[in-house]
């Protein structure tokens, strides 16, 4: 395109003396990219040809190395870096990264808030595909204004520590979205919703335990869902593939004395708030398009069990991976799924190591109401410590109810010394046995 | 062509792909050439859109703004990252092992770095081209000016016109 530049180029590396100023302007301007947006800016007193080149950066990132002393010295900064940036030039993402307890002056509460909210405006407004917003504050997490975002470039979201009200978490406005990630911080909305999203992870977040959050994605491919407080409303869910929910102890739907909840102690801590749940069937119902599932839960999390009274047809489901939440009244749970699952091939069941995580079974001898389906079923695999006496009972059980024994797999772990603290049941896996076979 | 033949060619060439023993050859500036994997030209977006579009696969690719130094060394890259694919953990390792030692040999030799950046930038090896910018990125990053015009050769060109300007917008920004 330019012969001359490019001869001028190519002699200068035959003769090895390549400069960093004969770079293409569009490479400079992605390593400028590449730093936080204070070392981006003092780039401009290098030389003329870095000169402006922090304007234009199509990467915008407010990292935690710009060495403020006070949120108020940063807001200032980031303040007068968008305003003179080049309105014209396309920003196609920004990260907006720190913890404000870095800051060596700040104290809770402090009357002065970063302003991740204006920030995060100003990249949609700009057009950014790509936004990343983590910001740690001690105690309350920073809560994004209460607006929604319009833009038609936006793709991927991920917000991250921060609290998120009703406008924002509607993505009606951003028909590009596809990725929209949460992690950690509070999702203070009645509804999430987005024509457009396929891929939805919400990690540690939390939930209002007074009222159930609606998730409404028709366009969703994958899900991963963890989180405390309510759990919430999974709409439908036509074009699902994969989804693992994981229902942990902080889960607002769990009862220390009952099966399904609503004990009616008040010192349940649990029970006592009631959600209205005239909604029938909360997480299966937006589930039941899926291929593949992973349903786990603290076994005093009832929301799977209930669950199950509205339980809808899995038409499409090939793979399911339980943990022992189905263990009550002779997994009449796990029955009552695969009954719902015509072609199910392969099902895991995944005992946790800790025996206090569950809920005795009855044993009896009499077989469950229903028998289980096994057209499809290939392989049963069930992981467990070794020793582990729940296993006879699900054998006996399975048994009892048809399954052949050929079909049943048992992955045991070898007990180790308790160590402190435990394994996450995700880790759990035949990555695992290897490591302790080794061991011994 | 009779289509009979077109669909067997085709055929062929699917069969081809899926072994990736297809070899292409690119020919630097100086007119060197290098024969190399399919998998390994791939990890160029460049070349694969080439290849995909139905290009003359057998008469190769002559990259005019390559030469054969700043060529042979991006083969190497290529070649490491098209030719295996990681699967367990230490493929990833040796990997990223492999990543580390290529760049902090490039990074000796500033030159060299800026010629692979703007070939990787060419022929579109979006690891590549991640790797040696935040190479750049990194040395740039905690310094003072004078120390990063140092370490690049930048010579300073500023007016006192640009000085002031900076100056002011420093107070602010």
């Amino acid at each position: 395109m330019f012969p001359r530049a490019k001869m001028r180029k190519m002699s200068a590396a035959r003769s090895g003396r390549v400069k960093i100023g004969d770079q293409p302007e569009d490479l400079l301007r992605r390593v400028v990219s590449l730093l936080s947006a204070r070392q981006a800016v003092q780039t401009s007193a290098l030389s003329r040809r870095w000169r402006h080149l922090w304007r234009s950066a199509p990467l915008l990132r407010i990292v935690p190395d710009e060495g403020f002393q006070a949120v108020r010295g940063l807001n200032e900064f980031v303040k007068h870096l968008l305003l003179l940036r080049d309105g014209a030039a396309p920003l196609d993402a920004c990260v907006i990264n720190f913890y404000c307890c870095e800051f060596d002056s700040y104290r809770y509460p402090s009357s002065d808030e970063p302003d991740v909210g204006l920030w995060l405006r100003h990249a949609v407004s700009r057009g950014a595909q790509l936004i990343r917003v983590e910001v740690y504050v001690e105690d309350e997490p920073v809560c994004l204004p209460d607006l929604p975002l319009v833009s038609k470039h936006l793709r991927v979201l991920d917000l991250r520590l921060v609290e998120i009200k009703d406008s924002l978490v509607d993505f009606s406005g951003c028909p590009s979205l596809e990725h929209l990630k949460f992690q950690g911080g509070f999702i203070n909305a009645h509804r999430i919703s987005s024509p457009s999203v396929k891929h939805l992870i919400i990690d540690g977040s939390g939930f209002n335990r007074k009222f159930r959050t609606r998730i409404s994605t028709p366009g969703l491919i994958s899900l991963e869902l963890e989180f405390w407080g309510s759990t919430p409303l999974l709409e439908d869910m036509p074009l699902l593939v994969t989804a693992s929910v994981y229902l942990d102890h902080e889960c607002r739907d769990r009862c220390a004395n009952t099966e399904f909840g609503n004990c009616g102690d008040p010192e349940c801590d649990d029970c006592d708030v009631m959600v209205s749940d005239g909604d029938g069937c909360v997480l299966l119902q937006g589930l039941s398009g899926a291929t593949t599932l992973e349903l786990t839960a603290e076994s005093r999390v009832f929301m799977f069990r209930r669950d199950l009274m509205w339980c809808p047809i899995f038409s499409k489901l090939k793979t399911l991976l339980v943990n022992e939440w189905f263990m009550t009244s002779n997994m009449s749970g796990l029955a009552c799924l695969l009954e719902h699952s015509p072609i199910v091939e392969k099902l895991t069941l995944q005992l946790s190591k800790e025996p206090r995580n569950f809920v005795e079974i009855e044993d009896s001898d009499k077989p469950c109401k229903q028998a289980f389906l096994f057209k499809n079923l290939n392989i049963v695999e069930i992981k467990c410590q070794e020793g582990d006496e729940r296993v006879k009972k699900i054998l006996k059980i399975l048994s009892q109810n048809g399954v052949p024994l050929a079909k049943i797999n048992v992955l045991q772990t070898k007990r180790r010394p308790r160590r402190f603290g435990f394994i996450p049941m995700k880790k759990w896996g035949l990555q695992m046995i290897d490591v302790s076979e080794r061991v011994e | 062509m009779a289509s009979g033949s077109g669909a067997a060619a085709a055929a062929a060439d699917a069969e081809e792909k899926e072994s990736g023993s297809r070899m292409i050859t690119l020919t630097s500036n100086e007119g060197k050439a290098f024969v190399v994997t399919e998998a390994s030209a791939r990890q160029s977006a460049t070349i694969r859109s080439m290849v995909d579009d139905g290009g003359c696969v057998d008469k190769g690719f002559p990259l005019p703004n390559v030469d054969s130094k700043t060529l042979a060394r991006v083969i190497q890259y290529s070649d490491e990252h098209g030719n295996k694919e990681p699967h367990t953990v230490d493929e990833r390792a040796a990997l990223a092992k492999f990543d580390r030692d290529f760049i902090a040999e490039l990074d000796a030799d500033k030159a060299f770095l800026y010629d692979v950046t703007m070939a990787a930038n060419y022929l579109h090896i979006q690891g590549l081209l991640a790797l040696t910018t935040q190479c750049v990125a990194d040395t740039i990053k905690g310094k003072t000016p004078e120390e990063i015009r140092t370490a690049f050769g930048i010579e300073y060109d500023l007016t006192a016109q640009d000085e002031k300007e900076i100056k002011e917008e420093d107070t602010h920004a």
